[in-house]
């Protein structure tokens, strides 16, 4: 049997799992990151998203870890060196609300945005119209937006930070399984699918919603559920839509990327699984759902559709930070990995290597919370349903 | 638009499934992204434009016979034209759209005859206008009396470059030569195979007549190294190479030519196939990612059959043999009808001979690996993506090592195409490279073709169970 050391194995090579990787490998010189992925290249939910990233948020934690990102990604071609870029495409996000119900919460969430320089405004439905011709103002109250916000391709985000940490000296490997964990005095001992066995100080858990199965053996609970999402893609067409569109009451997001595809990710309850299927009636509900809200574009061509599956916690935010097992630690996105992958890697690579312990922007969003009960719920999350 | 039994595709497999499930008094759906039947094979002349004759007289007989069987049924069935399925799902469930709607069926069977697409090792310049697959130049052809070129080139490997040269030759086009990757008298490896296939033989030397007649020159083992010109194809520069794919030096000659037919054999539009799980199996001779069946074409989807060369290729007249087939079993296992046995035995003898004979064309169908080492680095294998073999490579280079992995990696395959013409080009690449022989292919999921939202959206059920 093939025995390996790591001072820190990440599981999992998301866009936590990678960006956990550089940073610890840009900033270290002298450490050993070995980072195990189960699939393939981005066959998680951080390669099957709508890759969108905005720091419209109601929460502290979530506006700061998004400006901070939005930033990173500003220059994620020069600061990873990956000169053919990630097709950043900084347009602005457009929240739409249906009611004065979610025009107030718009509103409350921008007085917040306001005290971090966040240069977000609730716009008249007559400024949606103007931002996107082609929106239908029916059963619209308002919306509010922000010229910051952007979207890129997760995929070359993906690439760019596992080229750049491979470079750093960070050891990645795909289509390797971690299938159990055990602890060995201070050490930990993950045994792959492959017969392989890595002996590492520290652990980082960048699985998603399959974090549980790893940690319950080790008597560690976290209430993390998969649920699936399925996208479809359309042909790409001259630019119609400038900004990201969210319709908070569909539960539609819409991203038309930067070379004219556009991406819609609709929403809709179904069975809490671990699925990459896509489900028979999912074409036609996204399809009737998307017309209603852009009723010119009925004859743009469907390319492609997709399913992903991601965890969702019972207040829809990220799980960061170290368990009861002492360097034994989680990062679970819930939702917004991708958006916040370069924050979040930066300050949980620091917390791991015991630089910065208790930065106030992850947390709220340690585990222990879910003993305590102190939950944070985010005003603006975007869900058609929760369990 | 209740129906028994649904069909998708109505070129020879299909209209002989269908012909066979209603002569057993099922209700049959037929449906076909063409306004008419016939399939690829024996394409019909678009209305208004004058009906050509195939230069072998038996291929015109066999058009005829498949047609007549559509007009004995055809007041009998719902025929489908210009409908495109294009999602499929466990149950049977077949999403279709037509025009600006789209129909849900839920049929007792389905059976898939979606046929074949068209492949081609890709080179410097083949994007260009005026660079076509063989059979697009056919189809132009036959359907609208259209001749693509007046100089033409045809490359490829196997015996369709043979019959698209002599069509062109009859349509008056200027053809410059037939350059094949692999000589036909490779077949000969095979004489058991040859004797089976001795009719499609003598049909085949009356296409190399005509091309001798017309001063045609063939090239054996040429390749196409890169298509010229700017806006458009001016010539084309083939390379000689030995059996097993060596060029050999200095043979380079340029041609010119405002035409470049090109194929090198064909993948099964197997799909709607892997949208219901059914396993496939990759063999680039037989069409590349291959649905398996059993020997009725049933599969191991409940209530799909699969006929015809989406099942493996084996040319059209086994495609109608295993269409009875398929329609029979569709009556007979499905629908509870008593059927005959002789029409059956019949068409299980006429595919035995076709499945000997194949394996004889299967031996001109062969590509070297060493073929794709000679294209020049920057050439785009994903044409719709713009992905060049270079950063295909690199990937490869890099740990991705499954199809999904590599089109995750560099977008080739996510493109208009769905992948059907580039995905085995990087199949190709991934076994040389890890002398693999299974290759997963890239997962199948709805949309099988592109289709508007508008149609999505509008959508009505049919149905079905009769």
């Amino acid at each position: 049997m093939l025995k390996k050391t790591a001072d820190v194995l990440i599981i999992g090579a998301g866009a936590y799992g990678l960006s956990c990787a550089w940073w610890m490998t840009q900033e270290h010189n002298d450490i050993d990151i070995m980072v195990l992925d189960g699939g393939g290249f981005a066959h998680g939910a951080s390669g099957r998203h709508g890759a969108g990233m905005r720091m419209q948020w109601g929460l502290e934690f979530n506006i700061l870890l998004c400006q901070e990102s939005i930033r990173f990604f500003e220059e994620a071609a020069e600061r990873l060196d990956y000169p053919e870029g990630i097709d950043f495409k900084q347009e602005g996000y457009l929240l739409l609300a249906p009611n004065e119900q979610t025009m107030s919460n718009l509103r409350s969430a921008i007085k917040i945005q306001h005290k971090f320089g966040v240069p977000s405004e609730l716009f008249t439905p007559e400024d949606c119209l103007k931002l996107v011709p082609s929106l239908n103002l029916e059963g619209l109250a308002g919306g509010s937006f922000c010229s910051k916000d952007a979207s890129a391709s997760a995929f070359k985000w993906l690439d760019a930070l596992l080229k750049a940490s491979r470079r750093n000296g960070a050891k990645i490997e795909f289509n390797t399984m971690v299938n159990r964990i055990e602890r060995n005095g201070n050490d930990f001992i993950a045994h792959t699918n492959k017969g392989t066995s890595v002996t590492a100080g520290k652990i980082l858990l960048c699985t998603d919603w399959a974090v549980p199965q790893l940690i319950e053996p080790l008597g560690i609970t976290l209430p993390i559920v998969p649920f699936p999402k399925e996208i479809l893609v359309t042909e790409a067409c001259q630019p119609i839509i400038g900004p990201m569109l969210v319709d908070m009451e569909r539960h539609i997001a819409i991203n038309q990327v930067k070379n004219g595809n556009i991406v819609f990710t609709v929403t809709r309850e179904r069975k809490r699984e671990y699925s990459l299927k896509s489900t028979p009636g999912f074409l036609n509900y996204a399809a009737q759902n998307i017309l209603e809200l852009l009723p010119g574009i009925g004859n743009i061509q469907v390319l492609r559709s997709w399913c992903g599956t991601s965890g969702e916690t019972p207040d829809m935010q990220a799980i960061l930070g170290e368990t009861d097992i002492p360097n034994l630690f989680v990062a679970v996105s819930a939702y917004k990995g991708f958006m916040t992958s370069p924050a979040v890697g930066r300050v949980v690579s620091r917390l791991i290597l015991d630089e910065e312990k208790d930065n106030p922007l992850i947390s709220p969003l340690h585990p222990k919370r879910f003993q305590t009960g102190k939950l944070v719920p985010e005003p603006l999350t975007n869900q058609a349903v929760t369990s | 638009m209740k129906s028994q039994v649904v069909i998708v595709g109505a070129g020879p497999a299909g209209v002989m499934a269908a012909f066979e499930a209603v002569k057993y008094g099922c209700h049959v759906t037929l449906i076909d992204e063409s306004p008419r039947i016939g399939g690829q094979i024996y394409r019909q002349a678009a209305n208004g434009i004058a009906k050509r004759t195939n230069i072998v007289q038996k291929e015109q007989d066999r058009k005829k016979i498949l047609m007549a069987a559509f007009e004995q049924i055809s007041d009998r069935i719902d025929f489908l034209p210009e409908a495109t399925a294009y999602a499929a799902f466990p149950g049977p469930e077949l999403h279709v759209t037509q025009h600006n709607h789209s129909f849900v069926f839920q049929p007792k069977v389905l059976i898939l005859a979606t046929g074949v697409s068209e492949y081609t090792v890709p080179f410097s310049g083949w994007t260009l206008p005026g660079v076509m697959f063989a059979g697009g130049v056919q189809a132009l052809m036959k359907e609208y009396g259209v001749c693509a070129g007046k100089q033409a080139l045809v490359a490829g490997a196997g015996p369709l470059s043979i019959a698209v040269g002599a069509q062109l030759v009859e349509a008056n086009a200027k053809v410059q030569a037939i350059a094949l990757l692999n000589p036909l008298s490779d077949m000969t490896a095979k004489p058991f195979s040859l004797w089976a296939g001795r009719q499609m033989i003598r049909e085949g030397f009356t296409y190399l007549k005509k091309l001798k007649r017309s001063g045609v020159p063939t090239l054996n083992r040429w390749r196409v190294i890169r298509a010229h010109g700017k806006d458009c194809l001016k010539a084309v520069t083939l390379g000689k190479m030995i059996r097993n794919g060596q060029a050999v030096p200095n043979t380079e000659k340029t041609i010119q030519c405002d035409l470049l037919a090109v194929n090198y054999g064909f993948s099964s539009n197997s799909e709607l196939a892997r949208m219901f799980g059914i396993e496939v199996v990759f063999n680039p001779e037989f069409g590349g990612w291959i649905p398996q069946l059993d020997v009725f074409g049933g599969t191991t989807a409940k209530g799909v059959l699969i006929a015809g060369d989406c099942g493996g290729v084996l040319g059209g007249v086994a495609a109608a043999a295993r269409g009875s087939i398929a329609g029979a079993t569709a009556a007979k296992k499905f629908c509870g009808k008593a059927v005959d046995q002789t029409t059956l035995t019949a068409a299980f003898a006429e595919l035995k001979r076709h499945q000997l004979f194949q394996k004889a064309v299967r031996k001109t169908l062969h590509i070297p690996f060493e073929v794709y080492e000679l294209l020049d680095p920057e050439t785009h294998i994903c044409r719709c993506e713009g992905v060049s073999l270079e950063r295909l490579q690199q990937s490869i280079d890099e740990g991705h090592h499954t199809i999904n992995a590599i089109k995750r990696n560099t977008r080739a395959g996510m493109g208009r195409c769905g992948g059907r013409v580039c995905l085995r080009s990087v199949a190709a690449l991934l076994n040389e490279k890890r002398k693999l022989t299974e290759i997963e292919p890239m997962t199948a999921r709805p949309v099988a073709r592109p289709v508007t939202l508008g149609s999505i959206a509008n959508q009505s059920n049919c149905e079905g169970q009769g």
